[in-house]
């Protein structure tokens, strides 16, 4: 019980309430409170109600009372039924508790607009993170199947004696290692600088030993995937919720490598290494298919059999196309997102990794 | 454990994950492979060499280890590349030689034409190896150098290396020295080097011949002597190997280029070599004797009135080059063709100079016009072989068809019927389809069967006696004794100087 003064709206004298035969019921801003007449002293409070936990007023004109529905934080719901003596009482009550319940009930309709509304708001920001996410992925992959394109083809350049698509090519290889280091901090300026001086003297022979360690460091760079999930820890996307995700470049720029390793063999002709790329091709297209979307099994297919038959016309052709069906997936940037699943057996927790 | 790309933990050993489905993929040591496969084409980028040596089957490949230990640094602009089955390919010797194991697993393969060239031209790492060779560009100042013992499968498939040559460097010249099998080796030795050497003259797959087929016969390389650099006796192989180091020495790009000019002129790819090889000035005399032990010593049969271009590759110790001068060995080379090539159209001259410090000269006259049955049979086996031929032969079991064996027939034909419309090639008594009979002293050149090299070696060779009393015979039977010496028709159109660069 409690003894606080409150402002009544309404004073009304109740001829009933549980074992109160004559009080008076008090209806306040935000409490109800029942008090019980004492001969020659002061009323007694008989019990109190939060306005908040009204439900419902059901007014009975015949007997003059009405029943009251509270809500309990614990059980069911309560019914209190008061009596008046008189049909001014019972107006008065009734009229002050069905204005109450409108305001009640708009009130409450207006925190669920409220909390819909911020709901969708925070919706809205996850699903934007969510396509920041994979545009901030895809836009990577990108600039890695770029860089490693120009690192093949610079390869092929200088083998066929074209320093001037060597020099161009390798022009491309830094801008994609700047954009590079500037997203991620993914950093190819050591292997770089080695190339620098052997593309200026054009030889050859260092140019091509020096390709091998730039594909190294790149791969060890997007091998470190903790560093690349930093930068979107805030947003606590979750591995398991995103595909693709982090986690799944390693296996893209595996894809991107062996794709320009079968192209450049194809070119050379050097037809043990055509087996052997595409056949890493199609165990890295699995995870192509599965976490970035891209089906490319009959484009694989016919790169193996044309492999098979050491048609480099076709293996172009092949390439060639896989090489659009990538572009496109570029633009449009497909990704999946579901909710994490909870922690089973053999998957994981879905948190940001350490 | 091990990760899969959804991160799921699995054991060891599995190659999809348990959990996704997804291949469980070694990342770092695939990387590290594709970073490997990158810098492992370094020898691709290298500039293109002036000259790519190659070694074909196991005579061929040995010869390039024999050539490159020749000198105690690989020759500058020079690449050198060794090719054979596998099993039979010597994985030592020089690391500057590239070595190509043909991953067959036929048995035959090394034995027979058919199979030894299916398995070269389809050995998945055969473009690489000649893209690392130094074949990898357009580059007219390229000469590809292809040895090979034509009698042997894999040699036999000379004409792919030729083909992928072309196919890498269409402006490159391909020179091919082959050495066609003995008189008393097997039937499938023949039949190796009939198809082999048919398919080195006639154009196949949209790629032309060989520019020059430089053939040499085995027995006839057995008799011949030589002496080296250090005053060694050659024989046979080392022969062979000091042979072909004179012939990329002086037939550089511009010099083989115009050996080939003048050659095709006259529908020639084929020639016959005639070798003096370190013979001393102190023995000899003068180049005019030296000539004349070339002549005397033919590398295969040829005859005097079938020739029609003779070219001189010829190389002088630096200190002596003051005796060496164009004209002067232009005046003897056509004194000698007047003695003995009374038909020589056309002829060419290429002078090197060596460092040695000893007075000893190699020279060698390239003979062309002869039918190249001819060269295919050399002592009268002719016969017998085109009698073997025309019995019960199985052609599948040498990885031929009858259609291929046709074409080859045809080639040879085409090639010798040219000849002989353009005048040179002669007709004998008892030349079969398959090759004249056994050459006679009145019109071959040097020695035949029935007049081997008395004693033989440079003891012999090295005697200007020896070698005077060989011209006498040769004169007195030659064409040269039936009309006056005269100046050969065409010769001074023909003729040509190049080649002339100091070592």
């Amino acid at each position: 019980m409690t003894t606080e003064t409150i402002q009544p709206l309404v004073k009304a004298r109740i001829r009933r309430w549980r074992d109160v035969r004559s009080g008076w019921l008090v209806i306040g801003p935000t409490k109800l409170m029942v008090y019980r007449r004492r001969f020659m002293r002061r009323p007694e409070e008989a019990g109190d109600f939060e306005m908040e936990g009204l439900r419902t007023a059901e007014p009975d004109t015949a007997s003059n009372s009405v029943s009251l529905t509270f809500d309990r934080h614990q059980g069911g719901p309560a019914n209190e039924m008061f009596s008046f003596p008189d049909v001014r009482d019972f107006e008065t009550v009734v009229s002050a508790l069905s204005g109450l319940l409108q305001a009640a009930e708009e009130e409450r309709k207006r925190r669920e607009e409220e909390a819909a509304r911020l709901e969708r708001e925070a919706e809205e920001r996850r699903r934007q993170a969510r396509e920041a996410f994979a545009a901030d992925l895809w836009q990577t992959c990108e600039v890695v199947w770029l860089l490693t394109k120009a690192g093949y083809t610079m390869e092929y350049a200088v083998i066929a004696g074209d320093w001037s698509d060597a020099r161009n090519q390798y022009s491309a290889v830094w801008r994609q290692a700047d954009r590079l280091k500037s997203a991620h901090g993914i950093d190819l300026s050591v292997p770089l600088k080695e190339l620098d001086d052997n593309i200026r003297a054009e030889t050859g022979e260092e140019v091509i030993r020096r390709t091998g360690p730039l594909l190294k460091a790149l791969s060890e760079g997007v091998l470190q995937t903790g560093a690349l999930w930093d930068k979107w820890r805030k947003e606590e996307i979750a591995p398991s919720a995103m595909s693709p995700n982090w986690n799944h470049l390693p296996y893209f720029l595996l894809f991107a490598a062996d794709h320009f390793e079968t192209v450049l063999s194809s070119q050379i002709e050097d037809w043990a290494g055509v087996s052997k790329a595409v056949s890493v091709l199609s165990s890295s297209s699995a995870v192509l298919r599965e976490c970035f979307k891209i089906d490319l099994d009959s484009l694989l297919e016919a790169a193996e059999s044309s492999g098979g038959e050491r048609n480099a016309k076709m293996i172009a052709e092949t390439t060639g196309k896989i090489e659009d069906a990538l572009a496109s997936a570029f633009k449009a940037r497909p990704f999946e997102y579901k909710d994490p699943e909870p922690l089973s057996d053999g998957g994981h927790n879905g948190s940001l990794p350490e | 454990m091990v990760l899969c790309p959804n991160e799921h933990d699995n054991l060891a050993g599995l190659s999809h994950c348990k959990v996704c489905g997804l291949p469980l993929l070694d990342l770092p040591v695939l990387f590290e492979s594709l970073a490997d496969s990158l810098a492992s084409r370094a020898g691709m980028g290298r500039p293109s060499p002036r000259t790519v040596l190659v070694g074909l089957g196991t005579a061929g490949a040995g010869l390039i280890d024999v050539a490159r230990a020749a000198h105690v640094e690989p020759l500058p602009d020079h690449t050198y590349l060794a090719i054979d089955a596998k099993g039979a390919a010597s994985e030592i010797g020089s690391a500057d030689v590239l070595r190509l194991a043909l991953g067959g697993s036929t048995p035959s393969a090394g034995t027979f034409c058919g199979v030894g060239q299916a398995l070269v031209k389809d050995d998945p790492c055969l473009m690489p190896v000649l893209r690392k060779a130094g074949l990898s560009r357009q580059d007219s100042g390229q000469v590809a150098f292809l040895v090979a013992a034509i009698g042997g499968g894999i040699g036999s498939a000379a004409s792919v290396i030729v083909q992928k040559a072309r196919q890498l460097n269409s402006e490159c010249y391909t020179v091919a020295l082959v050495i066609i099998p003995g008189t008393n080796e097997s039937f499938h030795n023949k039949l190796n080097s009939y198809y082999g050497l048919s398919c080195l003259l006639g154009a196949a797959d949209g790629y032309a011949a060989a520019d020059l087929v430089v053939a040499v016969h085995y027995d006839r390389m057995k008799k011949i002597r030589g002496v080296g650099p250090s005053a060694e006796e050659l024989r046979t192989e080392g022969l062979l190997a000091a042979f072909s180091d004179l012939l990329m020495e002086n037939l550089s790009q511009q010099s083989i280029s115009e050996v080939v000019r003048i050659n095709r002129s006259m529908g020639i790819t084929l020639v016959v070599p005639c070798l003096a090889l370190g013979r001393s000035l102190e023995i000899f005399g003068n180049l005019g004797n030296i000539l004349e032990s070339a002549i005397s010593f033919p590398a295969n049969n040829v005859a005097k009135q079938a020739v029609l271009v003779c070219h001189l590759l010829l190389r002088v110790p630096e200190s002596r080059a003051g005796g060496f001068s164009e004209e002067m060995v232009s005046e003897q080379l056509g004194s000698l063709i007047r003695r003995h090539l009374p038909r020589v159209r056309g002829t060419s001259l290429s002078i090197t100079y060596s460092a040695e410090q000893h007075d000893r000269v190699d020279a060698c006259l390239l003979l062309g016009g002869d039918l190249a049955r001819a060269a295919l049979f050399a002592n009268g086996d002719g016969v017998s072989f085109e009698q073997e031929l025309t019995g019960e032969v199985s052609w599948e079991t040498y990885g031929l068809t009858e259609e291929d064996m046709r074409r080859a027939d045809s080639t040879l034909d085409g090639y010798d019927r040219a000849l002989e419309r353009a005048g040179g090639a002669r007709r004998r008594e008892g030349l079969g389809k398959n090759g004249p009979a056994a050459p006679t002293k009145d019109n071959a050149i040097g020695p035949v069967e029935s007049a081997e090299i008395p004693g033989g070696g440079p003891s012999h060779s090295d005697r200007p006696g020896a070698e005077t009393s060989r011209e006498k015979e040769s004169s007195s039977s030659g064409p040269t004794e039936s009309q006056p010496p005269q100046k050969p028709r065409g010769q001074d159109s023909g003729r040509s100087r190049v080649g002339k660069k100091r070592k």
